[in-house]
């Protein structure tokens, strides 16, 4: 009620001024009331309809006053009665050997009662024309047939790859009274989410840990685990000639923490084995670089991946200090033609025997982020990476850590793109379990999330936006009050009747 | 300063002229012969012989041949009809043009003086509240237009009780009534009416205002109260209907009763002759 009254007062305050104003503004005549007197009739329905003649546009606007504060404070709710239900269609839901946690879920939909007219029942599934998680909506349970029945007519009809909760979103927005989520586990809390869990299947899996370009072997190394899973697993190679897999011979080899695979050459493969696959588009991790500055000749020297000559990432060396903003300027200047941009920022310049003399005070010999003044590089000149660095702690090793986890910052993707122009989905590069897609001249890999397989570390709650319910109510309301206003802005104002 | 229309005097000349002039609305003054006064009109009073102090110009010369003997015949005094000019001093008359107003009585009141008219004046709210009576002969304007001059127009109008109150007390046969007819107490069935009445009704209409569609307060000047309208193409029409009710309501024809609608626009000369023609028809 506070609410409805805080969000009234706002919205009466300029009726309230206009029917100050208004007597001012109206106009004022002298004549005679002997042929008016009808205008003055006192009888209640005469009255009443002088009065609304006077005030109708008064009378509207507090209408729409009262209507929009009650809207606002949520009073009067379009919410439909309804409940939206969303069944998990991630690949978990159909693991394992026996009844899948899909058969448990219908069920439960079913047992529950969660099949009536009271909700509605959506599918939280893999778009692959989309490379996003989206919702389905499907008939109710009861509509389905037996659980297994309805397992299998899913299972067809939808890839069960990944479902990320956060694109139940929309159910929300459409204002459902409350969204159930069904789903075999939740990791973390689950927000406004109200979640149903049908228990997971257990069933031997094998994960990729990590693929990476080995520079001592001069190969590329996929490193794997195996869990309760004993099955041989077979590495594709795509033969871009066939537009196919063809199986491609290497020996699985053991390796701390897991099984590993060494491939010498680039190329897209596949690892699949039982009903899962991963794919991998293996490139060697070559930048061509150009350094400016001694201490960035240096890093382009040590880091395998960066080779001199090209101009894709510029490494450069800042000096800022006393006397240094000058050259600092120059080397700016640069700077602005190259696509990637990795500064260091030296703060001190000092003898030539001693070119970068560090204090520890400031940086305790450890690289660090820092801010350069804006004054430094304009409006437009943002570096990529900044590091705040001292020469002398070159030695220290995580220094060219930092620049690595830079230059080879692409990480697996696997819930989903956001949003990519022309992407388009590879059938024939494609898994099981696995999608690969063309987007911007390169292959881009969706391979299964982790938390399929692994129980995730708690995370911060997923963030839907409150239920707004159905605006068309009242937007209709509103539309109507408007109008009835206009219609006797036209009645009362027109000369046109 | 009040003016005069400058056509009074082709109005008043003209209409001596016109032939009508043989129906003037001459009365004598009392009915009973042994109070009538000798005057000058044809009606014969009687014959009598010649006494030495009468005027040698009344001897009947005709007689004299027949009988040889000085004979005087004399006649009954005649005069014209007295008007009474009734002048509505309410406040509502602020809402007309006071000039053509106070201009046309004062033109209507001298043409009537060159006809040889006697005038009452009396002005009114309401109650009877100054008048000036038996004003003759053209040289006496100056006292009519003293009287218009010294009108005020400020309280309230009550015209059946003030026409009663003449009624009663002037026994008026003619009486030309000004005013603006605004009074709510105002029956026009019920209007008293003289012998006969003239009716000069200086209107105006609502619409003169030119009002804007909108929220519109009239306050009248006589009562006071103040009347909150929507003014919308519904109650304009429903105006102009009453208006008319109202309008109409005075338009009745009846024996001794004219009726004449004054607006700001409306031209006087003509209005004077329409008058004049009624009044000797």
């Amino acid at each position: 009620m506070v609410s409805f009254l805080s969000a009234l007062f706002p919205l009466l305050v300029p009726i309230l001024l206009i029917l100050i104003v208004r007597p001012k503004r109206r106009r004022r005549i002298r004549y005679s009331h002997t042929f008016l007197a009808p205008f003055q009739d006192n009888r209640l329905r005469d009255f009443l309809f002088r009065t609304f003649q006077l005030y109708y546009d008064v009378l509207c606007d507090v209408l729409l006053a009262v209507a929009l504060a009650l809207m606002l404070s949520r009073l009067l709710s379009f919410t439909p009665a309804k409940a939206a239900v969303c069944i998990d269609g991630s690949y978990s839901m159909l693991r394992g050997q026996g009844e899948a946690p899909l058969e448990r879920a219908l069920s439960l939909v079913l047992d529950r009662g969660l099949s009536s007219k009271s909700y509605r029942l959506f599918l939280l599934s893999f778009a692959p024309g989309r490379g996003r998680s989206e919702l389905f909506p499907l008939p109710a349970a009861s509509k389905l047939g037996s659980p297994s029945q309805a397992r299998e007519a899913l299972a067809r009809r939808f890839p069960f790859f990944s479902a990320e909760p956060s694109a139940l979103a929309p159910l929300f927005r459409q204002g459902f009274s409350k969204v159930i989520f069904v789903t075999d586990r939740f990791y973390g809390p689950a927000g406004d989410l109200e979640v149903l869990e049908v228990g997971e299947n257990r069933a031997g899996f094998f994960y990729p840990l990590s693929a990476a370009y080995d520079y001592a072997a001069g190969s590329f190394h996929i490193r794997f685990l195996r869990r309760d899973f004993q099955d041989p697993i077979a590495v594709e190679r795509f033969v871009e000639e066939e537009g196919r897999y063809r199986v491609f011979p290497v020996a699985e080899e053991a390796a701390a923490g897991g099984s590993l695979f060494q491939l010498a050459e680039e190329g897209t493969y596949r690892l699949s084995a039982r009903g899962l696959d991963y794919l991998f588009v293996l490139r060697k991790p070559v930048v061509r670089a150009t350094a400016v500055g001694d201490f960035s000749r240096l890093i382009l020297k040590a880091l395998p991946q960066l080779q001199e000559g090209g101009r894709e990432v510029l490494l450069a060396d800042i000096p800022y200090g006393r006397g240094g903003m000058g050259e600092a300027r120059k080397r700016m200047r640069l700077l602005e033609k190259a696509p990637r941009r990795i500064i260091s920022l030296l703060p001190e310049r000092q003898e030539e025997e001693s070119p970068y003399l560090q204090p520890l005070t400031r940086t305790l010999s450890q690289p660090c982020y820092a801010e350069l003044p804006s004054r430094l590089f304009g409006p437009s000149g943002e570096p990529d990476i900044l590091l705040y660095q001292s020469p002398r702690s070159l030695q220290d090793a995580q220094t060219p850590l930092l620049y690595l986890s830079y230059l080879d910052p692409e990480t697996p993707q696997a819930s989903g793109f956001r949003s990519l122009p022309g992407l388009r989905v590879s059938r024939e590069r494609s898994g099981v379990s696995s999608f690969a897609y063309e987007a911007g001249g390169r292959i881009l890999v969706l391979n299964l999330p982790p938390q399929e397989f692994f129980p995730l570390a708690a995370r911060e709650p997923p963030v839907f936006p409150r239920s707004q319910g159905r605006t068309w109510p009242g937007f209709l309301l509103l539309l109507l009050l408007y109008g009835a206003k206009t219609f006797l802005l036209y009645r009362f104002h027109s000369s046109g009747i | 300063m009040i003016a005069i229309d400058p056509e009074c005097e082709a109005v008043s000349r003209l209409f001596s002229k016109k032939s009508v002039r043989a129906q003037y609305p001459v009365y004598v003054k009392s009915e009973n012969p042994i109070f009538k006064k000798r005057g000058t009109s044809f009606n014969l009073k009687n014959v009598r012989e010649y006494q030495p102090c009468d005027d040698l110009r009344q001897i009947d010369w005709k007689l004299y041949g027949r009988s040889d003997r000085y004979y005087i015949k004399e006649f009954y005094e005649e005069e014209n009809e007295r008007l009474f000019l009734l002048v509505d001093a309410s406040a509502s008359l602020g809402l007309f043009d006071l000039d053509y107003y106070r201009t046309f009585i004062a033109t209507l009141a001298t043409i009537f003086l060159k006809l040889h008219f006697t005038i009452n004046l009396i002005s009114f709210d309401y109650q009877p509240l100054a008048t000036c009576l038996n004003i003759k002969e053209e040289k006496n304007v100056s006292r009519l237009l003293g009287f218009l001059e010294r009108v005020r127009f400020e309280r309230r109008t009550d015209l059946v009780s003030v026409l009663r109150s003449i009624d009663a007390r002037y026994r008026p046969g003619t009486v030309f009534l000004f005013s603006d007819l605004f009074d709510r107490n105002l029956v026009s069935g019920r209007l008293p009416m003289f012998r006969r009445s003239f009716l000069m009704h200086f209107f105006t209409s609502l619409e003169e205002y030119r009002l804007e569609f909108g929220e519109t307060e009239v306050e009248d000047a006589e009562l006071g109260g103040r009347l909150l309208l929507s003014y919308n193409p519904s109650n304009r029409n429903r105006i102009r209907k009453l208006e008319s009710e109202f309008l109409q309501s005075f338009e009745r024809r009846g024996k001794g009763y004219h009726y004449y609608r004054m607006t700001r626009s409306s031209g006087r000369v003509p209005c004077y002759w329409r008058i004049l023609e009624d009044l000797y028809g």
